[in-house]
């Protein structure tokens, strides 16, 4: 009964306090097809920080790519009437967002000015994101953490790029092989071959700097 | 287990996948082979780095841009629902007015060029100019190309015009009487 509940769409004239957090992706689909405008608000705020760190992760630029993010909100806004609401809505609009950083990448690629590694590698300290360090911790061990993370994210991008986003899909986005295999348009057996390739690359690049 | 079993089961492993009894001969395995165990040991680390990478976060200007772009999509898609409601007809008679009006200025692109255009007038050129063309770089002549009957014309009228008949070699038309040997020729 609960759960029928979190999945019934609101009416557009729905009560100004509603907890939108209890919807379900489905529901809020369905309510904002409805005419409720306010739905979609509550989409952005869930998806917002996930796709920018799978494109993030993807491509490696966080200004370009938050004008993916909003260009894939565009996107969903536009045609989320076509959305086949059988199927998962999640995995949708990570198939937007996938393609939107695989034709980056694709561009990027016709036109080479910016490279993954230097993109990340000019982070002056006002423009890095946000890491909350353990005031408690010794210096040398915060440097240290630092500097693996740096590592971490410059061998994600090392990996090639069809290995990278299954990656990021799997190990940071926690995504089944499922959906990988259906956000990246590939069959079960890919993603698998994919995502073991790139974990043994990944752990061979980082090795040497966990010894 | 072998080597090969081990890495070829190794993805199913990671995720615990696989059945209870391929677990333990891979643990067996993994305890008992150095090199299987120190892949096993580094991917386990780098999965775990890269899982706890800082997330980051939109930017404070995000929301009012795709806000803003928002609203726009919005006014786009109400003009685009009010232009399917208008009446056909009106839209035909639209499409006729605007294809019209497209025909008529391509008509007036097309149109030639009038006379007054071609030809300079008295007002615009009052001194008489002979009419003659250097000739082209590469084709370089003795002497410029004159028409005699252009010159003719800009000497009695006074309204030069632009060359109509072939042009002939300088040498071919000659206007002064020469005197060759005390004898007077036209050359």
């Amino acid at each position: 009964m609960a759960d029928a509940a979190l999945k019934h769409p609101l009416p557009a004239s729905a009560p100004a306090r509603v907890d939108w957090s209890a919807l379900d992706d489905g529901a809020l689909v369905t309510t904002f097809l409805g005419g409720n405008e306010r739905a979609f608000r509550e989409i952005v705020e869930r998806y917002q920080t996930r796709l920018l760190n799978f494109i993030y992760r993807t491509i490696g630029d966080r200004e370009r790519a938050e004008d993916l993010v909003q260009e894939v909100f565009i996107r969903v806004y536009r045609h989320l009437h076509r959305f086949d609401q059988t199927k998962k809505f999640s995995t949708w609009i990570y198939t937007i967002a996938s393609n939107l950083a695989k034709n980056e990448l694709r561009n990027r690629s016709r036109n080479p000015l910016v490279l993954f590694q230097t993109l990340t590698k000019g982070w002056t300290d006002e423009e890095r994101p946000l890491e909350f360090e353990d005031p408690e911790a010794r210096p040398d061990d915060q440097f240290r953490k630092r500097h693996l993370r740096e590592l971490v994210e410059k061998f994600v991008g090392q990996l090639p790029e069809h290995h990278r986003q299954v990656f990021v899909l799997r190990e940071l986005e926690g995504k089944s092989y499922e959906e990988i295999a259906e956000i990246t348009a590939c069959n079960l057996g890919t993603v698998k071959s994919r995502l073991n390739r790139a974990r043994t690359s990944f752990a061979a690049l980082i090795e040497p700097s966990l010894q | 287990m072998l080597c090969r079993e081990f890495r070829a089961h190794y993805a199913a492993y990671l995720d615990v996948a696989v059945d209870a009894g391929t677990m333990q001969a891979m643990e067996r395995h993994a305890a008992m082979c150095a090199r299987c165990s120190r892949m096993d040991s580094a991917v386990r680390r780098g999965l775990m780095l890269a899982r706890n990478l800082p997330e980051i976060t939109p930017s404070a200007r995000f929301a009012a841009r795709l806000d803003a772009r928002l609203v726009a999509e919005r006014i786009a898609a109400r003009e685009e629902a009010l232009a399917r409601k208008r009446p056909p007809t009106l839209r035909v008679m639209g499409v006729l007015a605007a294809s019209l009006v497209a025909m008529g200025w391509l008509a007036g692109q097309r149109a030639p060029a009038s006379e007054s255009w071609r030809i300079a007038t008295s007002e615009i050129a009052p001194i008489p100019v002979a009419e003659w063309r250097p000739a082209p770089a590469l084709r370089i002549r003795s002497a410029p190309l004159r028409d005699p009957a252009v010159v003719t014309v800009a000497s009695t009228s006074a309204r030069p015009q632009w060359m109509a008949s072939a042009p002939v070699p300088m040498s071919a038309v000659s206007y002064t009487p020469a005197i060759v040997d005390g004898q007077a020729g036209t050359r």
